[in-house]
């Protein structure tokens, strides 16, 4: 689970242009209004956290919308999960509660959503596994293993650090040695690297068609619990490889998919930092965000390819001091999402020449002279904060003249901020990233019977 | 793929230089292998038949300078689970490749037109990031798929992406290993030039041409290298002229170690042997075989190594159960003396798809070293070229003292020049045999440059063994 946006009250103490672009991302995100204008999906109330203030300010209420008007039978209940009536609105992404078998979740945002159903319906197949007599077989075998004293570290990385013998001790410094600085939240101790375990955990979360390094602590257990029995007990490999395009993703599976897979942590941070230095992040800048604790390596390689997708662009050095501001994993999420945006621009429309900051909001300048204006957000209501992005982009550049100004919205946009945008001759693009309305079937997670059938 | 195909490929398609073109309609998706075990493997393997076709250059400090490069480079490189190696291949042509597994090479040709330690750590941070990036085994995995249009003759290199994101990349990782990234298009600058002096154009990209051409990517490279950032840190070899006494003595050029071509004779000093060829045909020297192609590309000759012993007709019966897998029939035998070594002819034909070939093999026991020279051409053509090939056995003999004073390789050496000295005057006073363009291109200069007093030039001086 993750933890909820803050409001921002920083953003008007910020000095820098591109510093303030990161604290003004974080109160986009936490900016709340008070306008009545209804949105599609049926804004019934104000969703709790908003102010009154914001409400007598004249901006939008967050609405409070119905799951089954946002989402498909399939997402929004399954043989493992039902999603909550009521769909929260943070300020910017839509806020879902979810009850499964296994714990009950919160997720911030239509991509985080569609994350944990997978993560769910990954759960069940390793619970069905973990049932099997050949997984018993495993963890017996695990049980008995060389290693089995590193299986506490897995586990519990730091109960169990001080008794461990000599020997693990040695791996542990040398796996540091290996990790050359800080690792982030979401990976596993140092010695399971070394020992091969994260290897065996990567490739079981890449057939499951989940994050190796997702934040879900229930998902990240059973996934240890399989791995270990994988690694230890040589458990055989018992899911059908997560499909993708109707095509298995081994394979054919696009790039990002298979660095993830292949690559340790620390090999991701080294591309990570070669791909910054030719952007020209200078190294200390670069050890921050690869060693910032809220950008996972998946996060953190997919904010990096997109900003190196946009290879022409100048001052993408501004983009990552404003990521490196990201104070949760949402905040990290919606830096990442921006870059997306930007690089979906880059590739779809017009190349992305310059990444410019006015008045702490992050905007591209495109090789067409359009000013894109990225907003991360699963619905953008007309807040506060909008506005304020807003402002910031129609305000003239130096040396840049601009010829129009685009609005581009990872998901879908309220009415008031269609009718705001137009009065102003901003153009809008609706739908850029849409996670939970994207191409991908839905395809849940299957387990291979003994045969080599698929169950 | 076997193993051998493989080496073939790989050194076919190498990385800065003439990386081998292949048809490439559409983007290619990328397929990765899963494990690196067997990387490793392949490498290891095709390592070894590198060494064999091609030979390591045997300078344990020179070899140790560059893999001391290519490891600080290695230093801020994705690990894999294997570690990387660096060798200096014995090739001509300026070349370097990466084997699946960390298994890195340059060819001595490269050092030869390299220029300084950043140049030399560009080509192999971008060797680096092929393999780090595991391009290779994408290739191969690709070339295995049977859906492959690939598969076959058409053997593509990197693609267009790999190349660009080698390039990118290697410039990266020089550049945090402390090198300067234009360092890169420096090289490429020369090796386009060399394109130029040798083609009459640099490369142009086209449909069947998987790699991006050189001009584009001196462009970009040096434009991308003003960008990327890092630290400038002292070269190991500490300066430019540290740098080029470290490749001081490399040969440039065939080695005359390895028997060179005087007009129509082939000389080989250590085996105390001269062949002569047909005149006029197209002949060509390599770690496997020397041998002439003719004119209108219909018919060769060569000569290979047979192995050792003393019966001729058993060395014969061995290799033509080897034939006769490959659909030898044979039609003739016969023993016979070639100068005054006992020899065994044999002849017979292989259907091909259209056309037959025919082949005569000459067997000769030269002290010991059977010597079995391979003379083929369709059987339509045959006769026409029946008399020149077979003459080449016949002219075996061993070297003449002229002959062998005539047997030198031209190998770099240094010079310092005098102030207001053109290239011209270098060469003279050096008895350089590279001509005034190619002494620019490989010292990476305009040609109407005057010196001043006490800057190196690399030169290529003829010297004997």
């Amino acid at each position: 689970m993750v933890g909820r946006i803050h409001g921002c009250d920083r953003c008007t103490s910020r000095t820098t242009a591109i510093a303030l672009a990161s604290s003004c991302v974080l109160a986009l995100a936490a900016a709340v209004s008070g306008c009545a204008a209804t949105a599609p999906g049926a804004a019934i109330a104000p969703s709790p956290q908003q102010s009154e203030a914001e409400l007598r300010a004249g901006f939008e209420i967050r609405p409070v919308r119905s799951a089954s008007a946002l989402l498909t039978p399939d997402q929004l209940a399954g043989p493992f999960h039902r999603v909550g009536a009521d769909v929260l609105h943070d300020g910017r992404d839509n806020v879902y509660s979810i009850s499964s078998d296994f714990g009950d979740f919160e997720a911030v945002g239509d991509e985080q959503l569609a994350i944990r159903l997978r993560e769910i319906d990954a759960l069940a197949a390793m619970e069905a596994t973990s049932k099997t007599a050949t997984f018993a077989a495993a963890a017996g075998r695990a049980l008995t293993s060389p290693f089995v004293a590193t299986w506490n570290l897995v586990t519990h990385p730091v109960d169990s650090i001080r008794g461990i013998p000599v020997g693990a001790w040695d791996a542990i410094n040398h796996a540091a040695s290996l990790a050359g600085g800080s690792r982030s939240e979401f990976e596993d101790n140092a010695l399971a690297s070394v020992i091969g375990f994260e290897t065996r955990k990567r490739r079981l979360a890449a057939d499951l068609g989940v994050d190796p390094y997702s934040s879900n602590k229930v998902l990240q257990k059973q996934l240890n619990r399989l791995a270990w029995a994988a690694y230890a007990g040589s458990l055989p490999s018992m899911f059908v490889p997560f499909v993708r395009d109707g095509v298995a993703s081994e394979p054919n599976e696009d790039r990002l998919s298979a660095m993830l897979r292949d690559n340790s942590p620390e090999d991701l941070r080294k591309f990570n930092r070669i791909e910054l230095a030719v952007m020209g992040v200078p190294e200390p800048l670069a050890d921050q965000f690869v060693g910032h604790r809220w950008y996972s390596p998946r996060r953190a390689t997919v904010l990096v390819a997109s900003l190196a997708a946009m290879d022409l662009a100048e001052n993408r050095i501004g983009f990552i001091e404003a990521a490196i501001t990201a104070e949760s994993e949402v905040e990290a999420q919606r830096f990442t999402e921006t870059a997306r945006l930007l690089r979906a621009y880059n590739d779809g429309t017009t190349g992305v020449r310059a990444i410019v900051g006015v008045d702490g909001q992050l905007l591209a300048y495109s090789d067409d002279q359009s000013l894109v204006l990225p907003m991360a957000a699963d619905y953008a209501i007309w807040s506060r904060a909008t506005a304020d992005a807003v402002r910031a982009a129609q305000q003239p550049l130096p040396d840049r003249p601009v010829t129009g100004i685009v609005f581009e919205v990872a998901g879908s946009a309220s009415e008031r901020v269609r009718s705001e945008l137009q009065s102003r001759g901003i153009a809008l693009r609706e739908h850029v990233l849409d996670p939970l309305h994207g191409d991908l079937p839905y395809t849940p997670p299957r387990v291979e019977t003994a045969a080599g059938g698929a169950e | 793929m076997t193993r051998s195909a493989w080496v073939r490929l790989t050194i076919v398609c190498v990385i800065a230089l003439g990386c081998g073109g292949g048809p490439r309609p559409e983007r290619q998706r990328e397929v990765i292998l899963r494990s690196e075990d067997v990387d490793r493997k392949v490498g290891e393997e095709s390592a070894e038949d590198v060494e064999g076709q091609l030979g390591l250059i045997d300078d344990p400090l020179l070899v140790a300078y560059v893999n001391a490069v290519g490891q600080r480079l290695a230093q801020n490189a994705p690990r894999r689970n294997f570690s990387y190696s660096f060798q200096v291949v014995d090739q001509v042509a300026p070349n370097a490749f990466a084997l699946p597994g960390g298994f890195i090479f340059v060819s001595r040709g490269l050092l030869v037109l390299s220029n300084s330690e950043d140049e030399l750590a560009s080509v192999l941070g971008h060797e680096i990031v092929h393999v780090a990036a595991r391009h290779a085994a994408a290739r191969q995995e690709l070339m295995r798929n049977p859906l492959s249009f690939l598969q076959g003759g058409y053997l593509a290199g990197y693609n267009r992406d790999q190349e660009h994101e080698a390039d990118r990349l290697g410039q990266g990782l020089a550049a945090l290993a402390g090198y300067d990234p234009l360092g890169l298009a420096d090289f490429l600058r020369e090796l386009e030039h060399t394109e130029r002096l040798e083609l009459g154009a640099s490369r142009l990209p086209g449909f069947w041409d998987t790699h991006p051409s050189t001009a584009r990517r001196v462009s970009e490279a040096a434009s991308r290298g003003r960008l990327v950032a890092g630290t400038r840190k002292p070269p190991i070899a500490g300066s430019r002229a540290e740098y080029l006494r470290k490749l001081e003595g490399l040969a440039v050029g065939p080695r005359a170690s390895e028997g060179v071509f005087v007009r129509d004779w082939f000389l080989h000093a250590d085996l105390d042997l001269a062949i002569r060829f047909p005149a006029g045909w197209e002949t060509h020297n390599t770690h496997v075989a020397v041998g002439a192609i003719s004119p209108l590309r219909d018919a060769q000759v060569f000569l290979e190594a047979g192995g050792t012993g003393e019966d001729v007709e058993a060395a014969a019966s061995e290799y033509l159960a080897e034939l006769s897998d490959k659909g030898f029939r044979l039609t003739d035998s016969q023993r016979m003396v070639v100068g005054k070594n006992p020899a065994f002819r044999v002849a017979g034909n292989i259907p091909g798809a259209g056309v037959n070939i025919h082949a005569v093999l000459t067997f000769v026991n030269r002290g010991g070293t059977i010597y079995r020279f391979t003379a083929v051409s369709p059987y339509v053509t045959f006769a026409k070229y029946r008399g020149a090939m077979l003459n080449v056995p016949r002219s075996m003999r061993a070297l003449r003292p002229r002959e062998r004073r005539e047997i030198r390789e031209a190998r770099l050496r240094i010079a310092v020049a005098l102030a207001g000295e053109g290239i011209a005057d270098v060469s003279e006073r050096t008895r350089n045999t590279w001509s005034v363009q190619t002494t620019a291109v490989m010292n990476g200069i305009a040609t109407d440059r005057v010196f001043e007093a006490g800057e190196l030039v690399k030169v290529a001086v003829l010297e004997g063994l």
